[in-house]
């Protein structure tokens, strides 16, 4: 058949998330695929779950009754103990992430983060929305994580779209050789290009890469006619200073670039550092109000761009 | 073309305000109870007191002459179309020839006096309760449809209905048939005289030595005495109207009183001649109908089509303004708000709201395959939206060359006022009448009869309006080997039960073994409604509105319509196929519990906490199960749509009691308008294996369970469209609940009108939406004097929030919020 394509097939990722119905992260109505995977570190992350490569088992505390099914010879690998409260505590030497814990627990409480997808797998779960995309112009956004950290499934997932006539969108930080982030983006319509930092020095606080690198990725795909959406977190105390802001108007005006998002902090990931064990060092901060957002939009409007609050 | 539709569409627009004259009349409707009115009953039983041994229909005439001749007449001040349907606005005419056991219960408190409902009272004075109970109801008592009916009803489907209640028929056992569209396009275009003069020649013609042809003497004579009796009705209006205009002062109303009391001297005896007409023949024809037959649901057609050249003439003339269109609309639309209908009091549950079902279709395509939407679509859109009102029920027909701009502003009205339009799907419903034998000139001509049903113009004798076979109830007995958890009764046995079947073939037999039994009932039960309405109350005026019932000499209910079929009203479907579903994962194929666990807790309705897992517990592994319905998920899914194909398969097979008498079909079909049935329906069924308590309101339509949806809007249209929505000629009712702030942006009106059509091109039948937050409904429930005017979707139709009874509230607020 047409679309049998053995790089399909052959290609496999890490995929944490498959959503429908996205109306926020580019055109129309879309699917969005989430890669796991990110080669960048903010605190602010929402989904902690999307930075390892590695599939995860969560336990959410909230649900746990602490009846130990899960520890009662549930897990193959006997990764599973009792921490101090009661609560399960996995032993990430021992677990392959099998899933046997979290198909035993009668709470829900135990979640598997990623699944190891071939490309025609994912495709598969994308077209179901195929008619809603055509109907309004949407069609499949590969987010993460950060796309490029699995850089030949991302791009063979774009081409698998393409080849079904579905529009394609990357969400990318851009923090990675050109060439690894241009084998992305060439399938891609739309660019949802995210902005952290403006500042070298803060910047080097979430991530390995210059500064000048990602900047420099922007402008790249910019000159190659790419059309690009920046998309740009602002995080209370960390980034929502006007110098920054600025900096992003005159990125953008620079580059040529209309459309610009502002992205509120908030704090609905908060739950899931808890039921990864992880640490999370904004737990104390508020959410953006919305008329701050509200103004950082309207100043961007004043310069001429194409902003919005939410994307 | 263009421009002038520019100039209808700019009524859409929020600047655009209703005329003083049309704000009054909007407000009578909320500053007036509902109410009982005697004047139907007593013309109607003073006419019969006086044709005790004549022939039933000749009695319903002169009864209904009677009534027309007599009821008071009212014209509201700055009306300008005449009509009523009581002696005040928003007043119930009684029906006493259909049942007076419930009336008398009710009047003495049982279960609460009509006044004193929790949803959708009545006021009643003392002397009409005494009128009712000393005059009435005793000449009535043991001579009602309901009294034929319970002579009629074998005893096993006596059980299954009204013990089991397997299949719940109740509302038709009281109540009349309605469920129509008369044939408004032809008293417009030949008048009354018309169709007098065609009666009289089958008259004339008839050969009395032929027993077969004497038999429709009676008939024949008795539609004669309706037209003429519709004739007077609408003179004594002008008469009135005169009287109106001579004590008149103001010069100006003085002059549109003048025009009303010429328009009702001419119409609808004589062809109308010009749109507005066009407009007050319709109502000389539903009122009529109404007064008659004590259906609701007496829709109106495509109305958008057929007043159009009416329309195009006059404002090419210059006898007609934009203005002038809008607000004459204005005062159809209105009028309809008006008429009430009393019912009992657990058909009020089921049909809360106080809901009418007049349906009014609006869009689609022309028997060429054109656009039909023109300005008149617009202009009753605007209707719909700046009124604000829940009737009439309005349906926006979509087929592929639909324009966007259409679409957008339709939406646009849910978004203002929170549930109408409905949107109905060409490109589906015309295949699912082509396949039961309509022909292609009267398919692509359908319009929407009361909630969801498609049906030609003036050409259907009703009866889509059958009872509620129970889904839900069946997948309960089919768990408990056909036994009665409530009544103790098994009327079809099963070869064990939920802990005996080895595997999901079995249950699945066990519940088509329900399926067929209570099927069997429902069609008994039906045909013997049919029956006894055909005996009892014979429609000798609908008759005559409906093609071919005067050329054949019979009433509809002796076959005279050109098309007839009966739609049962399939209720819990969706609860049906989850709780399959959630049964073969959780038990079959995971085996997290035992059919034994599942067992117990469905018994102990998941109140069992000694056991491990609880029931508790039970309860949230099946409801977290993904085995529902509307998360594109193939097993839930496929199991809903092998279940419709079934229930297709076999109600198609049962006849009704026209089959072979003359018209097309003839055959039982199957729909999902459940109207608020649900809630009703649900307090019978015990907990079931979706996770769903014992009572609570079970599905209604095709509509996933409420918070069990959980992939967003998109995955529930692709479940939606997998079902064999075709083979539901009778319908499909979709709810979506839509969060507000999904749809107060353009990109959200944009993505709205792209879901709907993304759902329609694959081939999903109907949706409509609710555009109300649950935040409002809640805050609406506890102040309802702040919210008189919220408009909700029940079912197939609106109603006002606050009216509704608290679980049926209850119901909607649990619905799951789509954020777009």
């Amino acid at each position: 058949m047409f679309f049998d394509n053995k790089e399909e097939y052959d290609t496999t990722g890490v995929v944490f998330n498959i959503e429908q119905y996205h109306v926020n992260d580019g055109s129309g109505i879309r699917t969005n695929v989430f890669l796991k995977g990110c080669n960048l570190w903010c605190q602010w992350c929402c989904n902690p779950e999307s930075q390892s490569l590695q599939l995860q088992v969560a336990v959410h505390r909230n649900l746990c009754v602490k009846c130990g099914t899960c520890r009662s010879g549930v897990c193959p690998r006997d990764a599973i103990t009792a921490d101090d409260d009661g609560f399960p505590s996995i032993d990430g030497s021992k677990c392959v992430a099998c899933g046997a814990c979290v198909a035993s627990c009668l709470q829900d409480a135990m979640e598997l983060y990623g699944k190891t997808m071939n490309v025609n797998e994912a495709i598969e779960e994308v077209v179901k929305d195929a008619k809603f995309f055509a109907m309004s112009g949407g069609g499949l956004t590969i987010g993460g994580g950060e796309p490029c950290v699995q850089a030949g499934y991302a791009a063979a997932l774009a081409k698998a779209a393409r080849r079904r006539h579905i529009n394609v969108a990357v969400e990318t930080a851009g923090a990675v050789p050109f060439e690894r982030l241009w084998s992305v983006a060439e399938h891609a319509d739309q660019i949802l290009f995210d902005v952290k930092y403006t500042d070298p020095e803060k910047f080097r606080t979430i991530s390995d890469a210059p500064l000048d690198q990602v900047k420099g990725n922007l402008r790249g795909l910019a000159s190659k006619g790419k059309d690009i959406t920046m998309r740009c977190p602002i995080v209370p105390g960390l980034n929502d200073d006007d110098g920054h802001i600025g900096r992003l108007i005159e990125w953008a005006r620079e580059l040529g670039i209309e459309n610009i998002d502002v992205l509120p902090f908030h704090q609905l990931g908060k739950y899931k550092y808890d039921s990864l064990g992880m640490d999370y060092t904004l737990s104390g901060l508020k959410d953006l109000d919305k008329s701050i957002a509200n103004g950082i939009r309207d100043v961007m409007v004043e310069k001429g761009l194409n902003a919005t609050v939410g994307g | 073309m263009e421009r002038r539709m520019k100039e209808y569409i700019k009524y859409l627009d929020d600047s655009v305000e209703l005329t003083p004259r049309i704000k009054k009349l909007r407000d009578i409707f909320f500053s007036t109870s509902p109410s009982v009115c005697t004047d139907r009953v007593k013309y109607f039983t003073e006419s019969f007191r006086e044709t005790e041994g004549e022939p039933t229909i000749l009695r319903r005439a002169k009864a209904l002459d009677n009534v027309l001749s007599h009821m008071t007449l009212y014209v509201k001040e700055g009306d300008l179309l005449a009509g009523n349907l009581a002696s005040i606005p928003r007043g119930a005419p009684i029906f006493p020839e259909f049942s007076v056991d419930w009336i008398e219960k009710e009047l003495n408190g049982d279960p609460y006096f009509i006044d004193e409902r929790p949803g959708d009272a009545y006021d009643v004075t003392e002397e009409t309760k005494r009128y009712l109970i000393d005059e009435i109801i005793p000449y009535w008592r043991g001579h009602t449809h309901e009294d034929m009916v319970r002579s009629l009803l074998p005893e096993e489907t006596r059980l299954a209905c009204q013990e089991v209640k397997g299949t719940e028929e109740n509302w038709v056992m009281t109540s009349g048939d309605g469920h129509t569209i008369p044939n408004y396009i032809r008293v417009i275009r030949e008048g009354i005289k018309g169709v007098l003069e065609q009666t009289q020649n089958r008259l004339d013609g008839i050969d009395i030595t032929d027993p077969a042809q004497l038999e429709q003497v009676t008939f024949l004579k008795s539609v004669v005495i309706t037209l003429k009796a519709v004739v007077t009705f609408a003179n004594r209006y002008a008469d009135k109207l005169e009287d109106m205009a001579s004590a008149e002062h103001d010069t100006a109303r003085k002059a549109e009183l003048t025009e009303m009391a010429r328009i009702c001297r001419r119409i609808p005896e004589h062809p109308a001649e010009t749109f507005y007409e066009a407009v007050q023949s319709i109502l000389f024809v539903n009122i009529p109908v109404q007064l008659e037959s004590n259906g609701h649901s007496i829709s109106f057609g495509r109305v958008d089509q057929y007043l159009y050249p009416f329309f195009v003439r006059d404002i090419d003339s210059g006898a007609l303004d934009a203005g002038r269109a809008f607000e004459i609309m204005n005062c159809l639309w209105l009028k309809v708000t008006e008429f009430s209908k009393l019912r009992d009091w657990d058909n009020t549950v089921a049909f809360v709201g106080n809901p009418l079902f007049q349906n009014l279709t609006i869009g689609g395509q022309t028997l060429n395959g054109q656009d039909a939407v023109n300005e008149l679509s617009y202009l009753s859109l605007a209707c719909t939206k700046k009124l604000s009102m829940t009737q009439p029920s309005l349906t926006v027909r979509w087929y592929a060359g639909t324009s966007d701009r259409f679409m957008k502003e339709a939406v646009k009205v849910i978004r203002k006022i929170g549930s109408l339009p409905a949107f109905f799907n060409d490109e589906v419903i015309i295949p699912s009448m082509l396949n039961i034998g309509y022909s292609y000139e009267d398919a692509i001509n359908y319009a929407m009869v009361g909630c969801v049903e498609p049906a030609p113009h003036g050409q259907i004798g009703g009866r889509y309006g059958a009872g509620f076979p129970n889904f839900a109830k069946w997948a309960e007995l089919a768990v408990n080997g056909g036994k009665d958890p409530r009544t103790g009764l098994t009327l079809a046995p099963l070869d064990g039960d939920i802990t005996t079947f080895k595997d999901f073939d079995e249950l699945m037999n066990a519940f088509t073994t329900q399926l067929d039994f209570f099927l069997k009932h429902h069609v008994v039960a039906g045909n013997v409604v049919d029956m006894s309405w055909g005996v009892c109350t014979p429609n000798p005026f609908l008759s005559a509105m409906i093609d071919d019932c005067i050329s054949r000499g019979k009433e509809i209910k002796q076959g005279g319509a050109k098309y007839d079929f009966t739609g049962g009203q399939s209720v819990g479907i969706i609860s049906a196929a989850n709780s399959l579903a959630t049964i073969k994962k959780v038990v079959f194929d995971d085996k997290r519990i035992t059919a034994e666990q599942l067992k117990h807790a469905l018994d102990t309705d998941f109140e069992d906490r000694d056991t491990d897992p609880s029931g508790e517990e039970i309860r949230q592994i099946l409801l977290k199960s993904d085995s529902k319905f509307g998360n594109d998920n193939d097993e839930p899914d496929g199991i809903a749509a092998y279940i419709m194909k079934y229930l297709s398969d076999h109600e198609m097979r049962y006849k009704n009691t026209r089959y072979g008498k003359g018209p097309i079909g003839g055959t039982f079909i199957p729909s999902t308008a459940t109207v608020a049935s649900h809630v009703l329906t649900g307090q019978i069924v015990g907990a079931t294996a979706d996770g769903r308590k014992a009572g609570t309101p079970i599905t209604e339509g095709t509509s996933a369970f409420h918070d069990t949806e959980t992939k967003g809007p998109t995955a529930l249209m692709n479940s939606y469209a997998k079902l064999p929505n075709v083979l539901m000629p009778g319908g499909q009712l979709f709810n979506v609940k839509i969060a507000p702030s999904a749809v107060d942006s353009e990109q959200g009106i944009d993505n709205w009108v792209a879901l709907i059509k993304g759902a329609f091109e694959k081939r999903a039948m109907q949706l409509q939406f609710n555009i109300v937050s649950s935040r409002t409904l809640v805050e609406a429930k506890r102040k309802p004097k702040d919210y008189t005017d919220l408009i909700v979707r029940v079912a197939g139709y609106s109603g006002y929030f606050v009216d509704l009874c608290p679980d049926v509230q209850d119901d909607i607020i649990a619905r799951t919020e789509h954020a777009l």
